[in-house]
C-alpha cells in the first residue's frame, strides 16, 4: 500500500478513536453532573472544519454511546384538551420512533442532571416552541380542530428501579413541564 | 474456476454490502406510510422555521435546497412537491446503487440526499441514520461496483482502494465501534448492576412479553454484563478464527433482540448487515472451501 494511503488511514482511524473517546468522556462527565472540557489539542482537532465535514459525511459525528452510559427513563407528553388526555397518533412504528427521538432530545435538556449548565435561554425558548408545536400536532392528529384551550404536560416516567420493584414501590410519574396556551 | 469467478468468490461481501444497504434504506423510506409528511412537509410536526434555526451549515438542508431550486430551476414548485421529488431521486439513487449502475456517483447522490432528508430535522435522527451515512460512504469508496453489477458488465468501474484494504478498513472501524459501544456502557454503573437492562426490558419493551417476573433472578445482571462483554471484546474475539463464529452469533442475537424487543428494527438490520459484511461473508467461503 502506498505511504500516503497508510497515512490517510492512520489519520482516519485516529480521528475515529479520538472522537469516540472524547464523546465517552463527555457523556461520563454529563452523567456525573460535571462539566467536561476536551483537552485543547483534541478540541482543536475535533472542531476543525475539515473534521466537522468529515464527521458529517462519513457518519462519524454521533459517537457510539447508544443506551449508555446509563439507560434513562422514558419521556412522554400528555396533551390535555378540554380536560381529556391525548397523545400524538402515528401510522407507523418508524414514525413513532422518530417522534420519540425528538421528544427525548428536547426533554433531556429539561430533565437530565447537568443539563441546566448546557442550556442557554435561547435553547430553552426553542424547546418550548417545539413542545407547543407537538401539542398542536397532537390536537390535529386526534382530529380536534375546535379546542379553545390546550394544556400540555410533559412527564418523565421514573419507572421503578430493580431494587424498588422488588420492594413493591409504586412507579413515579414526574411532571417536568407544563405549558398552557389558547 | 476462472480468475474472475475466484475473485467474486473471495469478495462476495462487496456485492452483499452494496445490495443490502440501499435495499434497507428503500424499505425504511417506504415504512413511514402516512407518517412521512409529519416530519417532512410544509407543515411538519415541528415548524420548518424552528427546524431551520437548529440546523448547522455542514450539510444542505431541505429548505435551503428548496430555496436554491426555486431561484434557479423551478420558481413555481411548492415545498411539498420538492420533497416528493427529492425522495424519488433518493429512491432512484438507491436502486442504481443496488443494481450497480454508475455505483460511485449513485452512492454519492444517495449519501448527499440521505443527509439532506434525514439530517435536516436533527431532533428526529437516531443511530440508524448515522450508520446509513457511514455505509453509503463506504459504498462510495470501496470497490463495490466491481462485482455482480452493471458497472462490471459494462466495464465502468474504477478502483480507488483494493478489496483487501477495504475489508481491513471496515473491520477496524467496526471493531472500534463495538469497543466503544461496550466501553460507554461500562462507565455507567447501571449496566454493571443490571439496572439498565431492567429498564430496557421493562420500559422500552414494545412487545407483549413481560420481564417483570424475572425481577428476583440474576437475569438482568447477567444479561447486562453479557452485553457489555460481547461488545467490548468484539475486536478480540471476532479476529480470532476459533471464536469468530460464536462471537458473531452472539452479536447477531443481540441485534435481533434489540430489533424485536425495543422495536429498533432498522437499526438492528443495518448492524446485522455491517457484521455479516465484515465478518461473515469474507470468511464463509474460506470455511466451505476448507
Amino acid at each position: 500500500m502506498a505511504i500516503w494511503k497508510k497515512t490517510a488511514l492512520a489519520l482516519y482511524f485516529g480521528f475515529i478513536l479520538l472522537g469516540a473517546a472524547d464523546m465517552a468522556a463527555d457523556s461520563y462527565c454529563f452523567m456525573e453532573g460535571k462539566s467536561y472540557h476536551s483537552p485543547r489539542w483534541a478540541y482543536v482537532i475535533l472542531h476543525h472544519p475539515v473534521a466537522c465535514y468529515t464527521g458529517r459525511y462519513t457518519g462519524l459525528e454521533s459517537g457510539y454511546g447508544y443506551f449508555a452510559p446509563n439507560v434513562r427513563s422514558a419521556f412522554f407528553v400528555d396533551v390535555l384538551i378540554d380536560s381529556q388526555v391525548y397523545r400524538p397518533q402515528f401510522a407507523s412504528l418508524n414514525g413513532y420512533l422518530r417522534y420519540e427521538a425528538a421528544i427525548s432530545q428536547i426533554f433531556s435538556d429539561l430533565y437530565e442532571p447537568g443539563s441546566s449548565k448546557r442550556m442557554t435561554q435561547l435553547v430553552r425558548k426553542l424547546d418550548n416552541l417545539k413542545l407547543i408545536n407537538i401539542a398542536e400536532f397532537t390536537a390535529l392528529s386526534n382530529r380536534i380542530n375546535n379546542a379553545t384551550h390546550i394544556s400540555m404536560e410533559c412527564y418523565v416516567l421514573v419507572a421503578n428501579s430493580l431494587y424498588e420493584y422488588r420492594r413493591h414501590v409504586s412507579p413515579k410519574k414526574l411532571l417536568i413541564k407544563k405549558i398552557n396556551f389558547k | 474456476m476462472s480468475s474472475a469467478k475466484q475473485q467474486l468468490y473471495h469478495n462476495v461481501w462487496l456485492p452483499f454490502f452494496r445490495i443490502s444497504v440501499p435495499l434497507l434504506c428503500l424499505l425504511e423510506l417506504l415504512s413511514y406510510q402516512g407518517d412521512f409528511k409529519i416530519f417532512f412537509s410544509s407543515k411538519p410536526i415541528i415548524h420548518n422555521a424552528l427546524i431551520a434555526s437548529a440546523a448547522d451549515q455542514l450539510s444542505i438542508t431541505l429548505p435551503e435546497a428548496f430555496i436554491w431550486v426555486k431561484q434557479h430551476l423551478a420558481a413555481q414548485m411548492s415545498y411539498d412537491r420538492f420533497i416528493c421529488w427529492v425522495c424519488w431521486l433518493y429512491g432512484i439513487a438507491l436502486v442504481l446503487v443496488t443494481v450497480g449502475l454508475v455505483t460511485r456517483l449513485s452512492a454519492l447522490l444517495a449519501l448527499f440526499l440521505q443527509l439532506m432528508i434525514f439530517r435536516t430535522f436533527q431532533d428526529i435522527q437516531y443511530g440508524f441514520d448515522f450508520f446509513v451515512t457511514l455505509s453509503l460512504f463506504y459504498i462510495l469508496i470501496f470497490p463495490c461496483g466491481k462485482y455482480f453489477s452493471l458497472d462490471a458488465r459494462w466495464q465502468l468501474h474504477h478502483r480507488i482502494i483494493s478489496e483487501r484494504t477495504s475489508l481491513l478498513v471496515l473491520q477496524i472501524h467496526i471493531c472500534i465501534m463495538y469497543f466503544f459501544f461496550g466501553f460507554d456502557k461500562l462507565i455507567g454503573v447501571n449496566w454493571r448492576n443490571g439496572e439498565s437492562m431492567w429498564r430496557v426490558l421493562t420500559e422500552y419493551n414494545l412487545t407483549t412479553v413481560r420481564f417483570e417476573c424475572l425481577a428476583d433472578t440474576p437475569v438482568f445482571l447477567i444479561s447486562g454484563w453479557a452485553t457489555v462483554l460481547v461488545e467490548m471484546c468484539y475486536p478480540l474475539f471476532m479476529n480470532l478464527s476459533g471464536t469468530r463464529r460464536f462471537w458473531l452469533m452472539a452479536v447477531l442475537l443481540l441485534h435481533v433482540l434489540i430489533g424485536l424487543i425495543i422495536g429498533l428494527y432498522f437499526f438492528s438490520l443495518i448492524m446485522i448487515i455491517l457484521n455479516l459484511t465484515a465478518y461473515y461473508y469474507p470468511y464463509v467461503n474460506k470455511h466451505t472451501a476448507g
